[in-house]
């Protein structure tokens, strides 16, 4: 029969203070700076560079980064993944709009090997003309798998719509323009932008953090410091207007995309709009989510959340709706925005909230790859993982009124940039009964 | 060439480098406990010894649409509340089944420890009294769903579904694929899943590992308060025994035309059981053979004779431990080369490791193998779900700790005999993807 289980929800135990790893920092004189941190939890060491690369081409830095390992004038590239392999490790690079980042991790027994392969690319990747062939094609196809997805097309229009002629209004590279792309000129781009000045290396792992130092500033101690940098402006301001709809004929599901204005990292209402965000769509336990997920289905995985780059912050709220709900599923999303804006939110619901943010927080800095990443990006900021307590008093301390506040300043649907990717002969009228539409 | 590899491979002291304690609840349920204070938070992780060997013929499917149930509800927690609980703690949670068992793990925050505790025991103890049809239909939608994204829907998808029954006589516990046929998930019954879980979720056929900041002592306390009431069950029928199945007397093949973009070969092979000497030796053997571009497949197949995409070779060992477990080798045709032409190549490479591989080729393979090692146990999510298997699967969780050392001693000897032995051309078994298109020419002539 029946077992005996406990029938009552247990009481939370106390909050445990948040643990902050100490790091170690030391800027070499090529202008490279050295953060470590020691986390002896397992014997290995991650490793993050990130190098400013904002303005840079979109294809040839896209490419640059996929044939970075791929030879250099003494090795092939089967051979620098042999030795990366021999210190069971790998490395890897990706690319954005502000900057290339290098990861990988491998033993700390061969942190040496891994920073001298490191270096070894860094000054002396060759781009051979059959590996750029190779990575060539590979771009193009993802580029071609991408532009016939929704999720890609949407965003796309949105970020055309947010910035306008700012360099963040293009993020990815056409195919065409991939094709264009001559191996000189990724050696061109290499030399010109591939430099220690601004650049930020973290180790993370079972280091002495200073002498992890010195192995980073023999092995990287010489990359050329010349190069150029490229400032980004500031980002403008959203311009709410009518809701951009683009067409996708016979489209059975609606991407829906809103950006809402929001504050940097150092900013002092950081921490209680993480808060409003929450409240909002931040998590599955939120109004939005509740609202258009749990109580009516219109969607299967909405998300709202903020997004912060060097030029600027932005708060993107994103939903896939079912095309004979887009009407219903936006209305409920300016009623769940504006609600939030013009009404307090209840103690209860802030507690989980804040609950929330704080848990995440602990959980992301308990592995050393999530703290690797966490000093990678705060440091792109011009933060240091310090600024975290300061961060979680002030999510502690947030108030109804101040979180209220907050999402008055920055939730207020009517400043909301809106774009809708959708089969236009079914939605436009709907999206019309509920705001201004304009065609893209 | 690369100069051979002077790195020291970390090895702990004693195996497992934290402190393992353990104790057994009245009731049967084992409980192990791993303290570590590095970061305020704790991973719970339970391991049932229930996986799609338990299933009858008529029933596949059932034990992976029951994890999915679990979630669902149970006397004290209301549908959708498990995961609301969990995540707004700032945790995380999932569930998976394999051929071998079902486990369930969540990490959270140190402070929420008892809630986690709390709603593994309500839904050990108390899932059957919540259990519906509406619920059951719901998640046979689900799983169905699943079933159509992740193996029907996708190029090569079904691959290990095809490749378990050429791999494993019928009647074997292992003939049949997790995910299980629509025809017997349509079939599922309510009552069938009531007793599937009265049978099978019991505190003696399960293990509680918890990692990370908490006592023992609180643990074993907690353990007992949430879980102490549930009752034992006396005769869990087991598995049937799949250790011995028939000897392969000849290679098979299997060619399938499908909605794929190239040519695409897979051979597969029965080696030894997860945990033995000889599949540990299989273990490194797959790494040099496929990890990475450092890899034989890739320097052979990709780089060398350019035959094979280079992001799909690959090969590993699927780690199951209650029977031969299977090898997979696999490659992908580059533009304009045929299947013939990449089965060649892959065959070739395949055949040669009969010689042996070389004394660079092991010690990368070692050093891989300690990183990802090392990076399953670096969180303490992964460190419990370790103490589970091992606890589960070989009596004794501290026997987590033999894994990385028995790699590291794996000799290029022992490569070669388990390479000869297990890898032999008559007992392979060769599954062969051809792109829709190419079938035009024959249907023409």
């Amino acid at each position: 029969m029946t077992a005996q289980t406990v029938k009552k929800l247990p009481d939370l135990g106390p909050t445990k203070k948040l643990k902050l790893p100490k790091e170690t920092e030391r800027k070499l004189p090529n202008g490279l700076t050295v953060l470590a941190i020691r986390r002896p939890a397992v014997p290995l060491v991650e490793v993050r560079l990130r190098v400013p690369f904002g303005r840079a081409n979109l294809a040839r830095a896209a490419l640059l980064s996929q044939t970075l390992f791929s030879g250099t004038a003494e090795k092939s590239t089967v051979e620098i993944a042999a030795e990366l392999q021999s210190v069971g490790g790998g490395l890897s690079a990706g690319v954005d709009p502000d900057r290339l980042m290098i990861s990988g991790n491998g033993l700390v027994s061969g942190l040496d090997r891994l920073l001298e392969v490191l270096a070894e690319v860094l000054t002396g990747a060759a781009f051979p003309a059959d590996e750029v062939s190779t990575e060539r094609s590979r771009l193009i196809d993802r580029i071609q798998v991408a532009q016939s997805q929704p999720s890609h097309l949407a965003r796309v229009a949105l970020l055309k719509r947010m910035y306008g002629k700012h360099p963040y209004a293009v993020q990815t590279p056409e195919a065409d323009q991939v094709r264009a792309v001559r191996p000189a000129q990724i050696r061109a781009l290499h030399g010109e932008r591939l430099h220690p000045a601004g650049a930020t290396l973290v180790l993370v792992g079972d280091i002495n953090p200073e002498r992890a130092i010195d192995a980073a500033e023999k092995a990287l101690g010489t990359w050329n410091g010349g190069g150029k940098q490229a400032d980004l402006p500031p980002v403008p301001e959203l311009v709410p207007g009518p809701l951009t709809l683009v067409d996708r004929p016979s489209a059975v599901q609606s991407s829906l995309r809103m950006a809402l204005p929001a504050v940097r990292r150092t900013h002092e209402d950081h921490a209680v709009l993480q808060l409003a965000n929450l409240l909002f769509g931040g998590y599955f336990s939120s109004r939005w989510v509740e609202n258009i997920r749990e109580d009516k289905g219109y969607t299967y995985g909405p998300s709202s959340g903020i997004e912060h780059s060097e030029a600027g912050s932005a708060l993107i709220v994103a939903a896939e709706v079912a095309t004979e709900v887009t009407g219903p599923a936006l209305l409920e999303t300016f009623y769940e925005l504006g609600r939030l804006a013009s009404l307090p939110p209840k103690d209860e619901e802030l507690e989980q909230a804040r609950q929330y943010a704080l848990g995440t927080l602990q959980l992301g800095m308990s592995t050393q790859s999530g703290l690797a990443s966490l000093a990678s990006t705060y440091a792109g900021s011009g933060l240091r993982l310090d600024y975290l307590a300061e961060h979680a008093a002030r999510l502690a301390k947030a108030t109804r009124d101040d979180v209220a506040a907050a999402a008055a300043r920055y939730l207020a649907p009517s400043q909301a940039v809106t774009v809708l990717l959708g089969d236009a002969s079914k939605v436009e009228q709907p999206l019309r009964a509920l705001t201004a539409v304009e065609r893209a | 060439m690369v100069a051979r590899s002077d790195t020291v491979v970390p090895m702990p002291p004693n195996g497992f480098p934290w402190p393992i304690e353990t104790a057994r609840l009245d009731n049967g349920l084992r409980v192990v406990v791993s303290e570590d204070r590095t970061a305020p938070v704790v991973a719970v992780n339970l391991w049932y010894d229930v996986g799609s060997r338990h299933e009858p013929d008529g029933q596949t499917g059932f034990a992976h649409l029951f994890e999915h149930l679990m979630f669902e509800g149970s006397v004290h927690v209301p549908k959708t509340e498990h995961m609301r609980l969990i995540q707004g703690s700032g945790g995380s949670l999932n569930a998976t089944t394999n051929p071998d068992r079902t486990n369930y793990f969540e990490t959270v925050p140190a402070e929420h420890l008892e809630l986690a505790l709390w709603l593994e025991a309500d839904r050990m103890g108390g899932l059957v009294p919540a259990l519906t049809q509406e619920t059951l239909d719901n998640q046979r939608e689900v799983v169905k769903n699943e079933r159509r994204q992740r193996y029907e829907n996708v190029p090569y998808g079904d691959a290990w579904l095809r490749l378990l029954p050429l791999l494993y006589p019928p009647g074997h516990p292992y003939h049949h694929a997790t995910i299980g046929s629509m025809a017997d998930l349509n079939a599922a019954a309510l009552e069938t899943f009531q007793a599937f879980h009265s049978t099978y979720y019991a505190p003696n056929n399960a293990v509680l590992s918890v990692v990370g900041d908490a006592t023992a002592a609180d643990v074993f306390a907690l353990a007992d308060k949430y879980f102490g009431g549930l009752a034992p069950r006396a005769d869990i029928p087991p598995a049937p025994d799949g250790t011995r199945p028939a000897p392969v007397t000849a290679a098979v093949r299997e060619t399938v035309t499908a909605d794929v973009p190239a040519p695409r070969i897979y051979l597969a092979h029965r080696t030894y059981p997860f945990g033995s000497r000889e599949y540990d030796a299989v273990t490194v053997l797959a790494t040099a053979l496929g990890n990475g571009r450092g890899s034989r497949l890739y320097q052979r197949l990709a780089d060398g004779a350019r035959l094979a995409q280079p992001d799909y070779v690959s090969a590993y060992g699927v780690d199951l431990a209650h029977a031969p477990a299977p090898l997979i080798v696999s490659a992908t045709a580059r533009d304009g080369i045929d299947a013939a032409a990449l089965e060649a190549g892959l065959v070739e490479v395949v055949d040669e490791l009969a010689a042996g591989i070389t004394a660079d080729e092991l010690d990368r393979a070692k050093a891989l193998l300690a990183t990802a090692w090392w990076r399953q146990v670096s969180t303490v999510a992964g460190r419990a779900d370790s103490l589970s298997r091992y606890a589960t699967q070989f009596g004794d969780p501290a026997r987590a700790g033999e894994r990385l050392p028995a790699w590291q001693a794996v000799t290029l000897d022992e490569v070669t005999a388990v390479a000869t032995e297990a890898l032999r051309p008559e007992t392979r078994v060769t599954l062969t993807y051809l792109p829709e298109d190419s079938r035009l020419p024959e249907e023409s002539a």
